[in-house]
């Protein structure tokens, strides 16, 4: 009879020691008793507090970080050993199937980085859960900061997950947002898929490039989802659009705002 | 809901058979965690050897666990060892396990909506999930007057088709047991 004790005494343990996170309740769950929380505010306000007194803007542009947890390791490595980088954005596609252990494997990765990171909301991430996940875990799709008196917009613009509606983008939020306010010289929009994309609203593209095309001081329009760099002005109006690599492509954009212009730099890792 | 409802519906009308009818259920299993529910219960068969079983399980995720999710899983199993260690008390140390759930929830897609998507847009079903684990397990026998004949305790150690994609292509940092889901449960052997 004791070896039976033995035996439950033997597989409670084992089990307790995995710990309680490892009964999952399913990949769909948009969150369990772990799950870290507002880490886009966090990081803002980490950025927010950085003591920096230099007036330029360096910046390690990535996205699509999708299932490339070996690569987004090396990317960390490569940004650690870098000097005076203020933050890193990512610009969507966190995750590939929008589970909650993708949210969470790439932000145990991120969370190495020595700089804040501050990610938009991509397509993949609003699959079955994932824009619960994206909210419990990073916050709000729509939000706005302002640093070294650039105000960056984060939005979401994966449209086609929402049946091209005309609610996403956000227009009304996004022109609020745009406005001039005291402080802010130059506008930086983020966001994933790029308005002249079949994946965003075919009855809002013209209306979102004239939007940017009629806002002060905007610098640059940043996005991600062709997993490729794309750097050209697709309206020919003098909006600049930049679309970033995926992050397997092992190669990021280093940023450099200084003086309302954008300086760019492939760094590879 | 209307899912729910039927499933429900399917379980008591299984009950209602008479006793002497093939087609009642003979195994009972209660569930926590695993990947198919925070909690689950479900209504199998298993034949005579004990070898193999199969059931049918819902599995229920609350609020607070980042839910409402409503899941079903077919679940089969195979016990290719049945140790006696004491009288009436027999482990099963190994036994794999696979099984196929359902997500019927709102937002979750056996097929994507052609209307929405063009084709192969997405490769994967966000609705059905195919798992594959082990399970250990120690069975009781209980006394001739119990409804059961015997109840056995298991855990379990699973993982699904998304999450071995995900170990596949990173296997620098992501480990087998950085994917694997435990699961603890309770069956009982019924009459």
């Amino acid at each position: 009879m004791k070896n039976i004790y033995y035996i439950i005494a033997f597989t409670l343990f084992i089990s307790l020691l995995a710990g309680c996170e490892k009964f999952e309740s399913s990949p769909n769950q948009a969150h369990d008793n772990n799950t870290p929380r507002h880490i886009n505010q966090r990081n803002i306000d980490k950025l927010l507090a950085r003591a920096d007194q230099d007036d330029t803007i360096r910046i390690v542009f990535t996205g699509d970080s999708q299932r490339y947890y070996d690569e987004a390791e090396l990317l960390v490595k490569k940004v650690n050993s870098m000097e005076d980088v203020d933050f890193l954005i990512v610009a969507g596609d966190l995750t590939d199937f929008g589970l909650r252990q993708e949210f969470e494997w790439i932000n145990d990765i991120f969370s190495g980085l020595t700089v804040p990171y501050i990610s938009a909301i991509g397509n993949h991430d609003v699959i079955g859960n994932g824009k619960k996940t994206f909210e419990y875990m990073f916050g709000v799709d729509n939000f706005s900061f302002v640093y070294k008196r650039t105000k960056f917009i984060f939005h979401n613009t994966n449209s086609r997950e929402y049946h091209f509606k005309g609610n996403i983008p956000d227009m009304n939020w996004l022109a609020q947002e745009c406005q001039p306010q005291p402080g802010v010289e130059y506008i930086v929009p983020v966001s994933h898929v790029p308005p002249y994309d079949g994946d965003f609203d075919k009855n809002l593209e013209q209306s979102y490039a004239q939007t940017l095309r009629n806002t002060k001081g905007l610098l640059i329009s940043l996005h991600g989802h062709h997993h490729h760099t794309n750097d050209q002005y697709p309206y020919e109006d003098g909006v600049r659009y930049l679309n970033s690599n995926a992050v397997d492509k092992r190669v990021f954009m280093l940023l450099e705002i200084y003086n309302g212009k954008v300086h760019k730099t492939p760094v590879s890792y | 809901m209307k899912k729910i409802l039927i499933v429900l519906i399917i379980i008591v009308s299984g009950f209602s058979v008479s006793a002497q009818s093939r087609l009642l259920p003979n195994l009972l299993t209660v569930q926590y965690g695993g990947g198919i529910g925070w909690m689950s219960v479900g209504l199998g068969y298993k034949n005579q050897s004990d070898k193999l079983n199969v059931s049918l399980l819902y599995g229920y995720v609350p609020p607070n666990q980042g839910g409402r999710l409503d899941i079903f899983t077919l679940k089969a199993g195979y016990n290719p060892f049945n140790i006696n260690v004491y009288k009436g008390i027999r482990w099963k140390p190994l036994n794999p396990v696979v099984f196929i759930s359902y997500t019927t929830n709102k937002y979750f897609y056996t097929s994507w909506p052609g209307s929405r998507y063009p084709d192969d847009y997405y490769w994967w079903s966000s609705a059905f999930r195919s798992h594959i684990g082990v399970q250990s397990s120690i069975a009781f026998n209980l006394p001739q007057k119990a409804c059961a004949r015997s109840v056995s305790m298991y855990v379990e150690m699973s993982t699904n088709d998304l999450y071995i994609s995900s170990y596949l292509s990173n296997t620098k940092y992501l480990s087998l047991y950085d994917i694997s889901v435990l699961s603890a449960g309770v069956k009982l052997n019924l009459r």
